[in-house]
């Protein structure tokens, strides 16, 4: 098991900075999420930390060591790629007995680990089979024991879920973390996923444009995002613009032609008292509430549009602005009509600095 | 051995075998007598009538049979790709075997058909239809070799047509439909314009070809081309430096159309992002096509199968003189090319030093390949274009420079033709048919995802581990297709085979053939048995090469 510590990494393809001064650290055992969205750089800093991508600048260290200049091969990680690279003419046995035959491990043992991994990912009975005639799920299992059956000390997963269908990514999500708590590595994952990161990882790292944007525990991303780029990318949120009322105790009041509301500001820089603040209402902080006269906190609006979603309804409300927000109500709740004038009542709302322009 | 290493070293061997000898022939060309630079050598060459007209007739040669090939290819590519009809695939691989038969080969088979007293004549004759044999080949010799490179070079402009056709995205013609354009508009101002990058890089090809093709004009014993009268003087062993100077001219007029033909194929690969599949869109073939279209096809089915057809006749004959058809049929000769001594000798040579070319050419193709797709970089794409520029360096010119170029350095005692052949052979064989294997190879390294090779790299597998364990395996197919096609064509090599052996011992296959040839008793049978086995091995090569490689066979055949 190893810590990994990265120091103001920068990696450069030609002209173009694809890592800016990223710098963190990750804990022995963790489970780590890089979470971005497509060409923020997340699967160039996995790849500069299994040796695959040259630094321009900075440092990464195992457990304090240096691995600059290592190369992949003596890197020990366990990379798990996107496509899985299953090698198409080596039966799945052989996939995953090849670390073990490279690092010269005698036969009887490399079959014995080999029969573990893959007993680990429930493979053991497709050993004899050759890759292109497994499911997607299947692929990714043996990709898995592949990368686990060399006990390395770090194990990279770039986005190994994301060729799967969306329910066979719960199934497998909650196994490959089952499978990273009973070997107990330190796992760097990269996703696009917001809900996989969620609900994979210790800790996140959201990157943007080459740069960490904000890194922390999930719940403290999920509740407060340090900029409206975070809030959004790790939840839905309605987006309302208006202006600092009031800044008391930590909270701002602001207000718009909508109505006005009380709300936390967990932003780097703070909404200051009549300049214009932009605020996120996340959908589950909302709630439907017989019509009343607007207040803070209750925003008076009719529902435009009603959209049966299975588990839940969305309600489209339009309040004065004019402005829309986007309120789900569970099944068993009140049930609403399109047209009926509404107070939606908020519980909770973020405030930063911006405008709607 | 790093990247790095490996990529010097590759340079060496470039800088030794292709700019060295390119260099000797430049210097020979551009030196003047009291050491410096001279133009004087052109100035001789524009004075001197033979060789200009000789390089008129080779320009003339080369651009009668391009313009010919693209007659017949754009409706017979059109043909194949867009229409169904029964019989497709075997007329295909009967259309294909021109290929096959090496230009030297097949102008045996015509030249006993068309000569004054060949069958055609002599039927002719017999059926009281001329009184006076016609001089097929005599009167017109340049139209002879014109035909006989326009037979046997259309199949690469074919395949080139056929793949660009077949990329060209249906929905560009149903969008210009759509905006009301006839068929003839389509054509003209969407068919056109995308598929003539792909007309381009195969008739660079077909241009360079029947440019500096040696074996047929001599078959036909024509001598008034730039072509042979290069091989002439490299024969005589003549240091003249106008010999040089033709010989500039015809590698910058080859250079020159190969690295216009690289540029716009390039051009091409960046534009056309989307590629269609046309194989759901194949129509029947209308009642024109089936009356006019497929009488025409069966027609040049037949006129490209006529020289195979005598040449195995003449192989299989016990004598054939003064008569339509053989007057007897044996299996002699057949086994005569295992215990005649000449042909013996060609035979083994060329088994030797085709293997040995073969083997240095996987190792060299799969190196830059290998450097070239995966790690990229100006000294990588260098080499990827060295590898390729023998397509562009006509064995004519590479077998005059190998011919003289280490005369007088320490390499002379291993590098001199009259010392010995065979590292020579291989060398200029190998050099000459790198070209397949690299982008063999490289096609299939482009369809190997690279994470395939990390996989291994992130294993704890070395390089070598991983390209003995990964690379090769999953490249198996595309090399030894590469390798096939680059050892058939080394057996069947000319120009080179011609003047780097002298020695009798030395002889490769093409020597054996063209001495044979001239034995008036039962040479030239011989030699048709040995261009029949020759001809086979090709086949089988480019039979199990489109087997691997697929749509991939026309990439090697172009600029």
């Amino acid at each position: 098991m190893t810590a990994v510590a990265i120091e103001s990494l920068a990696v450069r393809f030609g002209a173009v900075e694809v890592l800016r001064d990223v710098s963190l650290s990750i804990a022995d055992g963790e489970f780590f999420c890089l979470l971005g969205p497509s060409g923020c750089g997340k699967t160039t800093l996995l790849r500069a930390v299994a040796g695959f991508v040259e630094p321009a600048a900075g440092r990464i260290l195992f457990d304090g060591r240096p691995v600059q200049g290592v190369p992949p091969a003596r890197r020990d990680t366990g990379l798990v790629f996107q496509n899985y690279a299953l090698w198409p003419h080596l039966t799945v046995a052989q996939n995953v007995a090849f670390g073990l035959e490279v690092r010269k491990v005698p036969a009887p043992e490399r079959e014995r680990r080999v029969r573990e991994a893959l007993a680990l990912v429930r493979m053991e009975h497709l050993a004899e089979r050759q890759p292109n005639r497994l499911s997607g799920g299947q692929q990714q299992r043996v990709a898995l024991a592949r990368a686990l059956v060399v006990q390395p000390a770090v194990l990279l997963l770039d986005e190994p879920l994301s060729n799967l269908d969306a329910g066979l990514r719960v199934e497998l999500r909650a196994e490959i973390r089952e499978i990273q708590r009973r070997t107990r590595r330190t796992a760097v994952y990269v996703t696009h996923d917001r809900a996989e990161a969620l609900a994979l990882a210790d800790r996140i790292a959201i990157l943007r444009d080459g740069r960490i944007e904000q890194l922390g525990a999930p719940e403290e991303l999920y509740d407060r995002p340090i900029s409206p780029f975070v809030a959004g990318f790790v939840g839905d949120c309605n987006r309302l613009f208006g202006e600092v009322a009031a800044d008391e105790g930590g909270r701002v009041l602001v207000r718009g032609a909508w109505g006005a509301v009380e709300a936390r500001a967990t932003g780097r820089e703070r909404p200051a008292p009549g300049a214009p603040a932009q605020l996120l209402l996340r959908p589950e902080c909302l709630r439907l509430l017989p019509a009343a006269p607007s207040a803070p906190g209750r925003l008076r609006g009719r529902i435009a549009r009603r959209i049966f979603l299975g588990e839940v309804v969305q309600l489209d409300v339009e309040l004065a602005g004019p402005a829309t927000l986007r309120v789900l109500q569970l099944g068993g709740e009140r049930d609403a009509r399109e047209g009926e004038v509404v107070t939606v009542g908020v519980d909770d709302a973020l405030a930063f600095p911006g405008s709607a322009g | 051995m790093s990247a790095r290493l490996g990529t010097l070293l590759l340079y060496a061997f470039f800088a030794l075998f292709l700019a060295w000898p390119v260099g000797h022939v430049l210097h020979g060309a551009f030196a003047a007598p009291d050491g410096g630079l001279s133009l004087r050598a052109f100035g001789m060459l524009a004075r001197n009538d033979v060789l200009l007209e000789s390089i008129g007739n080779s320009l003339l040669v080369a651009a009668a049979a391009t313009t010919l090939c693209t007659l017949l290819c754009f409706p017979l590519a059109h043909l194949f790709v867009s229409r169904e009809f029964r019989g497709k695939t075997v007329l295909q691989a009967l259309l294909l075997s021109a290929l096959v038969l090496p230009p030297f080969v097949a102008a045996i088979g015509v030249r006993q058909l068309f000569a004054r007293f060949g069958s055609v004549n002599l039927a002719l004759l017999r059926a009281g239809l001329v009184d006076t044999p016609i001089d097929f080949l005599g009167g017109h010799p340049l139209a002879g070799v014109i035909a006989l490179e326009t037979l046997h070079l259309y199949p690469i402009l074919f395949l080139n047509l056929a793949a660009a056709l077949a990329n060209v995205d249906p929905s560009l013609h149903e969008a210009a439909e759509a905006a009301g354009a006839g068929r003839w508009t389509r054509w003209r101002r969407v068919t056109l314009p995308l598929v003539l990058p792909g007309w381009f890089a195969g008739a660079i090809v077909v241009f360079i070809f029947a440019l500096t093709d040696v074996g047929s004009p001599l078959v036909f014993d024509v001598h008034g081309l730039a072509a042979v009268q290069i091989l002439d003087r490299a024969l005589e062993g003549s240091r003249d430096p106008v010999g040089y100077a033709l010989v500039v001219v015809v590698l910058l007029l080859c250079a020159g159309l190969f690295l216009a033909g690289r540029r716009l194929t390039a051009r091409e690969a960046a534009s056309q992002g989307v590629k269609g599949s046309t194989l759901a869109r194949a129509r029947p073939l209308g009642a024109a096509g089936r009356w006019l279209g497929l009488p025409a096809l069966g027609l040049l089915a037949l006129l490209t199968l006529l020289p195979h057809v005598s040449i195995a006749a003449l192989a299989f004959s016990g004598s054939w003189f003064f008569s339509v058809l053989p007057q007897e049929l044996t299996t002699r000769h057949m086994g005569e090319v295992l215990t005649h001594p000449i042909a013996y000798l060609g035979v083994r040579n060329s088994l030797v030093y085709a293997s040995l070319a073969t083997v240095i050419d996987l190792v060299l193709g799969l190196s830059i390949a290998w450097l070239a797709v995966r790690r990229g970089g100006r000294a990588a794409r260098g080499l990827d274009l060295l590898a390729t520029l023998p397509l562009a360096v006509p064995g004519v010119v590479l077998a005059f420079g190998y011919s003289g170029a280490w005369i007088g350095t320490p390499l002379e005692r291993w590098l001199d033709p009259a010392r010995g052949a065979l590292l020579l052979l291989v060398i200029g064989y190998s050099v000459r048919r790198l070209p397949y294997v690299v982008r063999a190879a490289d096609a299939g390294l482009r369809q190997v995802p690279v994470a395939l090779e990390e996989a291994a790299r992130n294993l704890g597998a070395s390089g070598p581990t991983t390209l003995r364990r990964v690379t090769i395996p999953l490249l198996a197919g595309n090399l030894v297709a590469g390798g096939l096609l680059a050892f058939s064509f080394a057996m069947l090599e000319v120009s080179e085979s011609l003047v780097l052996a002298p020695v009798k011992a030395d002889y490769p296959i093409a020597k054996a053939i063209y001495l044979l040839l001239g034995d008036i008793a039962e040479g030239p049978q011989v030699a048709c048995a040995m261009g029949l086995i020759g001809t086979a091995l090709l086949a089988y090569s480019l039979l199990v090469a489109g087997r691997l490689l697929g749509r991939s066979l026309g990439e090697l055949f172009r600029a």
